[in-house]
């Protein structure tokens, strides 16, 4: 508890959700029939995270997990995206986004773990 | 919205301030409970600011939409505890996932028409 909150700790999560953040900003400029750049931003996270949870480092797979995976990732924006979709009539788009955000972005967490326990221990 | 030196900044901003709160209160309120309010909270966020018309400025949509509302919410999080809560108790868990999934819409729509009521 007390690692967690010490201020280097805390600047580094700032830090690194800052950076997440900025990359998300340009990867949300793709755009098509369907929110294309935060479901990959959202995806792009959530193996990040699941490669963070295999660090030998607990402090450095909170930075990253918490901090770069978390600025990265958003469900505030997905929840506005699909809610755009649904004011729009586009019930199927705004069904398809939700299915494929869930299933991706769980599956992608799985095979970041994966991907982390081969090659970080 | 033009993404120029002055955007960046303030997302990062915003992302950093954001993600600060969102990593404190999840020390202090406890994993999962924090998870599923700083999505609905942060959702409902987005929606009320949304609703104004009056702040749709870049500059304040990079600092407190893109940054601050994006950066206090997580999809990676919510997917995290979803895998995690897999492993103990199997696929059902993904059927309250979807569920959380719909409140979030559900809280950015309230707050957004609530908004869009209120401020004129």
């Amino acid at each position: 508890m007390e690692a967690l909150t010490g201020p280097l700790t805390l600047l580094f999560v700032a830090l690194a959700g800052g950076l997440g953040s900025v990359i998300r900003l340009f990867v949300s400029k793709f755009e098509g029939k369907l929110p294309w750049g935060i479901l990959i931003a959202n995806v792009v996270a959530s193996f990040v995270v699941g490669f963070a949870q295999q660090s030998p480092s607990f402090l450095v797979g909170i930075i990253v997990a918490s901090g770069l995976a978390g600025g990265l990732s958003t469900f505030s924006t997905y929840a506005a995206q699909t809610t755009n979709l649904i004011r729009r009539g586009r019930i199927a788009q705004a069904l398809f986004n939700t299915l494929a955000t869930l299933a991706l972005s769980s599956t992608a967490v799985w095979l970041g773990q994966l991907a982390g326990a081969a090659l970080l221990k | 919205m033009q993404i120029s030196a002055k955007i960046i900044r303030l997302t990062f901003l915003g992302g950093a301030l954001g993600s600060l709160l969102r990593f404190n209160m999840s020390i202090f309120l406890g994993e999962l409970f924090s998870l599923l309010l700083v999505n609905l909270l942060g959702a409902a966020l987005l929606g009320w600011l949304n609703g104004d018309k009056a702040l749709d400025k870049p500059e304040f949509n990079a600092m407190w939409k893109t940054g601050f509302a994006g950066g206090f919410t997580t999809m990676s999080g919510v997917a995290s505890m979803l895998v995690l809560g897999a492993q103990f108790n199997g696929w059902a868990v993904f059927a309250i996932g979807l569920v959380f999934l719909g409140l979030g819409v559900l809280s950015y729509w309230l707050s957004f028409q609530q908004s869009r009521k209120t401020v004129r």
